[in-house]
């Protein structure tokens, strides 16, 4: 490869932008010289850029902007089931919207202001499926963007790529634009986009700068969540009541940690949230590598010892707390870079510290 | 068997020290950054703006105490040694600013130390540790680094690798070869021939020190900057054509040459080494790899024996906690390429890849010995900003600085005022090209730049010195210790 030789140019002669070019993200403070910068190119030696041969291709060393790279979609494979279902649920729409249409015709020809009653509520009905499904949608499709963010800043971190995460980080300042919590970070990371930082201690950088506050509340309410389970079971005289309490509050966590990564995960939304959590702890055993299984049986052994109740109570805890763990690790835009993931040992140490002060 | 007494005599006082270091350091620990850098790479500018950007409170959001704000104060402090003259960092700093020039190259060694204020990130150590840790720099002419081999080297070995050295610069060498031919070792010592001979020897390592292309000055180094021990007997020898086996007779030239070198081994090098190297806990080594492309394969080459052999003299690896009480290791190495500002940042990458394979050698030694190693481009005072040059269709990556006066380029001088924009010139993706292959004439220019304008805020205070990468390379040697 024909390397492109060094060359001179004035700065009047050849327009030179302020790198780089995004312009509400990166308001050119310093960079950008006051005036235009007006052409014509002239350099002190007789090298000419086309006689240097063809050197690299321009796009690969100027600072182009990316476009957001999606992750490639999984195709969904057709099968006969899908064809059977969505021919079922269309047949069943077809039948409800003929049967109420011909019922409203009823109605309209025996008892008219009946009829118009009923048109209404009918017309009602279907503006209000229409908004929730526009929202579950919305839903969706934000958890799933913000799914794809992390895989984007995945591989950010991965290649090193200071490109692609100026791109993650840009739409994960998107994401929380409406998080007033987050401006101070917000603000700070445009400023570091400015700067040469290298891909990896770029994504480090919007970890620390505006998901810290996040990981500090989800984590809190982790703690909260299954320090109430904890006390319940040790404290509910049935089981049944434990069992009970450790789903809802399972759910309620689950969706807390939704709402504060990502907005509101609507029902369907949540469902998946509470599928990919279920899947990822399956997956990990809920165990991050730092976790000592050691230290939880012996832990749990202690526990059991001085109570059964208070044993029973700690293991729900700790496993509303692996839930909770879970979550996170879904729902958060970025992966750990620079910040160190919660552990279970965080939290069953919180857990244990509090439960003899709540009983 | 002296040398070996020697020797253990320099472990046996550096034991002491460091004992006494640790006791005193339960309050306030000490961590020793040694900054290791060939002449002209960097090492002041780099101090100066480390000093700068702490004290300061600089742009630092990868420096994790600082961006944390657990760094309460960093402030300069007595330094430990009273007899070795203060890092002037005012003074280049100012001159950084005010004058925008560059600082003269390093004379004689200096020391600063600073002290930092901070808050443990964690729960045990915030209520045991005394949350201070004192830094302390050491700043030398690069010129005394490539002594350091020599301590491993007895008189005649030093003769015949002084000899192959001068076969590979054969201009500026000639005159010196010549008296090498007709100088009889084995002849009477005689006061006024070694001085001639020390003499002629000084010009040639002066005059391969002043070639451009030069990347590493050749041993001794007090030879170039003698500092206070001008004309003293340990600074008058000069390597001799010596036959290759046989022990000098007395009274010959041999035998006082020999003397000579062995006293300035003894009082120069060891004690240099002893007092600033030997007590190091971490190491920066900074080095010039633009000006060494430039100069293409040789001066690569070159550049890469001088670091393997200086960087061999260093005590690297991981201690045991017992160990660690008694003794000191480098524990980890960041190799450095500085005067990053001087490409486009879309050639850091390649940039560090090449300092790699230039470092692989020693990089390997350090790590099998149990130390972290890392590299990365850096510029700490950045001279240039960044812009993109469209010509011919095609954009070019360019950085835009004011050149130096008396700088030329393709003919053209420029007088240090005008700014430009400069495209540098592709960095090869093979890094293994730059060390095989033929002088690459299309290289990267060593233009240099003056450093830039400081921004004032609107409130008239002077900003902090720009950089590149300093803060990452700030975490990466002194960051864990502020945990």
């Amino acid at each position: 490869m024909t390397r492109r030789r060094p060359q001179v140019f004035e700065l009047d002669d050849v327009s030179i932008e302020a790198p780089p070019p995004e312009p509400d993200m990166f308001e050119p403070e310093t960079l950008a010289p006051e005036e235009p910068l007006a052409a014509d190119p002239s350099m002190s030696g007789e090298a000419d850029a086309s006689a240097a041969g063809p050197g690299r291709p321009a796009a690969a060393a100027a600072p182009v902007p990316v476009a957001a790279v999606s992750a490639p979609r999984r195709r969904r494979r057709f099968s006969f089931l899908s064809l059977f279902l969505s021919g079922v649920s269309g047949f069943a729409a077809l039948a409800l919207s003929i049967s109420v249409y011909a019922f409203i015709e009823d109605l309209l020809g025996r008892i008219p202001w009946l009829g118009g009653v009923a048109a209404v509520l009918a017309v009602l009905a279907a503006v209000g499926l229409l908004g929730m499904v526009l929202r579950e949608w919305f839903a969706i499709r934000r958890l799933k963007e913000v799914e794809d963010l992390r895989a984007r800043a995945e591989k950010a971190v991965a290649q090193d790529n200071r490109k692609a995460a100026i791109a993650v980080l840009k739409d994960l300042a998107d994401i929380y634009e409406d998080r007033p919590t987050t401006a101070r970070g917000r603000q700070a990371l445009k400023a570091h986009m400015r700067e040469i930082i290298d891909g990896r201690d770029l994504v480090g950088l919007g970890e620390r700068e505006i998901l810290n506050p996040l990981d500090r509340e989800a984590v809190r309410a982790i703690v909260s969540s299954s320090r109430r389970v904890a006390a319940v079971t040790a404290l509910s005289p049935r089981a049944l009541v434990d069992v009970v309490y450790v789903v809802f509050a399972a759910l309620s966590l689950v969706r807390r940690i939704a709402v504060i990564y990502g907005g509101r995960p609507g029902t369907l939304g949540f469902f998946r949230v509470l599928r990919h959590a279920i899947a990822h702890l399956a997956v990990t055993g809920g165990m991050a590598a730092g976790d000592s299984l050691v230290g939880e049986v012996i832990g749990k052994g202690i526990a059991a010892k001085l109570s059964a109740k208070l044993g029973e109570g700690i293991v729900n805890g700790m496993m509303t707390a692996r839930l909770g763990l879970a979550a996170l690790d879904v729902l958060r835009p970025l992966p750990f870079v620079a910040t160190r993931r919660p552990r279970v040992n965080d939290i069953v140490a919180e857990i244990a510290r509090i439960a003899p002060r709540d009983k | 068997m002296r040398e070996r007494l020697r020797r253990l005599e320099d472990q046996a006082r550096l034991a002491a020290a460091t004992l006494e270091e640790r006791m005193g350091g339960l309050f306030a620990p000490t961590l020793r950054l040694g900054v290791t850098g060939l002449s002209r790479s960097g090492k002041t500018v780099f101090l100066a703006a480390l000093v700068h950007n702490l004290i300061h409170g600089g742009r630092l959001p990868l420096f994790a105490p600082y961006a944390e704000g657990r760094l309460a104060k960093a402030d300069l402090a007595h330094q430990p040694d009273d007899d070795v003259p203060r890092f002037p960092y005012e003074e280049h700093v100012r001159a950084l600013v005010d004058e925008r020039i560059w600082p003269q190259s390093t004379r004689r060694i200096a020391e600063l130390r600073v002290t930092i204020e901070f808050e443990s990130a964690r729960f045990l150590n915030r209520r045991i540790g005394r949350g201070t840790l004192n830094l302390d720099l050491v700043d030398y002419p690069g010129e005394w680094l490539l002594d350091l081999p020599l301590m491993n080297l007895t008189y005649a070995a030093w003769c015949v690798e002084a000899a192959q050295e001068a076969h590979r610069r054969p201009q500026d060498a000639a005159a010196w070869l010549a008296r090498l031919g007709d100088t009889d070792p084995l002849g009477p010592a005689r006061e006024e021939l070694a001085q001639s001979l020390a003499e002629t020897f000084t010009a040639y390592l002066k005059a391969a020190r002043a070639d451009p292309n030069a990347l590493a000055s050749l041993p001794p180094g007090r030879f170039l900057m003698p500092g206070d021990m001008e004309g003293s007997p340990a600074l008058t020898f000069a390597p001799l054509a010596l036959p290759p086996t046989g022990a000098a007779p007395q009274g010959s030239l041999w035998a006082m040459m020999e003397r000579r070198y062995e006293a300035y081994k003894t009082h120069v090098v060891r004690p240099f080494f002893r007092d600033h190297f030997a007590r190091l806990d971490r190491q920066i080594v900074l080095v010039d790899v633009l000006s060494a492309l430039n100069g293409g394969p040789e001066a690569m080459d070159e550049l890469r024996r001088a670091l393997t052999a200086v960087l061999g003299c260093f005590r690297t690896g991981k201690l045991s906690f017992l160990g660690s009480l008694i003794d000191r290791r480098i524990d980890k190495i960041l190799f450095v390429a500085t005067k990053a500002d001087h490409i486009h940042h879309t050639d850091h990458d390649r940039l560090e890849k090449i300092l790699e394979v230039l470092v692989a050698e020693a990089s390997e030694k350090a790590a099998f010995a149990g130390a972290h190693v890392d590299v990365a481009a850096m510029a700490a005072v950045r001279a240039t900003r960044e812009g993109t040059a469209t010509q011919g269709g095609e954009e070019l990556p360019t950085i835009i600085g004011t050149p130096m006066a008396g700088q030329r380029i393709n003919g053209r001088v420029f007088d240090g005022e005008r700014e430009v924009g400069l495209f540098p010139g592709d960095l090869p993706d093979d890094p293994a090209a730059v060390f095989a292959g033929p002088r690459d004439e299309y290289g990267v220019t060593t233009l240099r730049f003056r450093p830039g304008r400081i921004e004032r805020s609107n409130s008239g205070l002077t900003l902090s010195l720009p950089h590149i990468r300093l803060d990452r390379v700030l975490q990466y040697l002194i960051g864990d210790r502020l945990e």
